[in-house]
């Protein structure tokens, strides 16, 4: 039987909360005055999540001259903000459940998800927007497609069934099949973590940058299509979806730029990739 | 292409080529994924770490350099062939195009 958005919903509900440690990072998104201190005791309360960090840090696109050991020296060397989306990157990526269906390929979903990251990040630092957070919200623009597959696997088997009858994209077919989209139930669970409005609305419009157009929803728009076209994994897509012109022209980047944004993306993908392997 | 690639010490002569193996620590984890582009800053990076040989990719002959080009042509045309007549898309397609061949030797 098909769900509706309340039972997704309500299914979703019993996804295991973020950790205090985790949520407690998040929320900083909105607090600029954060202290340094606060973050590296916050992080060194969990260390799983330090050693990931740490590994990401010493990955050699840093190119940092010696090795990163603590979360207080990498800080210093990579900054305040990029360790704070780093370490929320490598706690997410941990927290929910692997897929229930043989036919959604998680790791390709992962880097997809990482590579729409990577492109928001270049994308936000070619116009002077916040890199960390658009490298958050370009990891998680398509988390919806992780909770369906994972509590919902026989409804994504449908879907994937939909998309290869008619051609169609996944966020057709989930619509097709659903009613909704996996763009609405993403916003749902950013909304039930708590995540800051302007990433939870950047999930939510993903796929619509029009319906309530801000710069951090124009990124990942724009980064998700890139990310297709450079075939960094894969989000259930085996084509480019469309580009809404108005977002594009938005971000104001030029046609001569992209060529600089492309291989930028491209080397700062291979150390991302890193949070998602083993 | 040769799938494991040729053996070089890692000094000067190795920036701009392109890893045809994964580069490990010593703990076996990746640094470095088999396909990146080592770039004099990455080339520097890897040494601090011990690292002192990678595997790189061969230049092609002539026939198999000109079947790349034809497979990353082919490659993009798939995934862009819903494109019709979006003229934004069709330029992404052609950006995106012309930044592969330049890549390729």
């Amino acid at each position: 039987m098909t769900p509706t958005q309340e039972q997704v919903l309500a299914r979703i509900g019993q996804i295991p909360s973020l950790s205090v440690v985790v949520q407690e990072v998040l929320a900083s998104f909105d607090n600029e005055k954060l202290e340094t201190a606060y973050l590296v005791s916050k992080l060194n309360q969990d260390q799983a999540l330090a050693a990931r960090v740490l590994r990401v840090a010493n990955s050699p696109f840093y190119g940092l001259n010696s090795s990163v050991a603590t979360v207080s020296e990498a800080v210093v060397v990579l900054g305040f903000h990029a360790v704070r989306s780093l370490a929320l990157a490598a706690s997410i990526v941990k927290l929910l459940p692997d897929s229930g269906t043989q036919r959604f390929d998680q790791l390709a979903f992962w880097r997809h998800a990482v590579g729409t990251g990577v492109c928001a990040r270049v994308l936000a630092g070619r116009i002077g927007l916040d890199q960390e957070a658009a490298f958050t919200a370009g990891l998680l623009h398509d988390i919806g497609k992780l909770a369906l597959s994972a509590y919902f696997p026989d409804v994504v088997d449908a879907i994937l069934a939909r998309r290869d009858g008619s051609g169609s994209l996944m966020v057709e077919a989930e619509r097709s099949c659903l009613g909704f989209d996996h763009a609405a139930v993403g916003h749902d669970l950013a909304q039930l973590w708590h995540f800051p409005e302007a990433i939870r609305l950047a999930i939510r419009d993903h796929h619509a940058p029009e319906r309530a157009p801000a710069p951090l929803t124009d990124i990942v728009h724009v980064a998700n299509t890139l990310c297709y076209a450079l075939d960094i994994g894969s989000g259930g897509n085996d084509r480019v979806p469309p580009l809404a012109a108005p977002a594009w022209a938005r971000l104001g980047i030029a046609w001569e730029e992209l060529g600089g944004c492309l291989r930028d993306i491209e080397n700062l993908d291979a150390g991302m990739n890193l949070l998602i392997t083993d | 292409m040769n799938g494991k690639g040729k053996g070089l010490a890692l000094d000067e002569r190795v920036v701009g080529c392109r890893l045809a193996q994964d580069v490990r620590d010593a703990a076996g984890r990746v640094l470095l994924a088999a396909g990146t582009e080592l770039t004099a800053a990455v080339v520097a990076s890897l040494r601090q770490r011990g690292v002192t040989g990678v595997h790189v990719e061969q230049a092609l002959d002539a026939a198999a350099a000109a079947a790349q080009r034809q497979a990353t042509t082919r490659r993009l045309a798939h995934l862009f062939r819903a494109a019709g007549g979006d003229e934004l898309l069709n330029r992404l397609h052609q950006e995106v195009l012309a930044y592969r061949l330049e890549k390729l030797p």
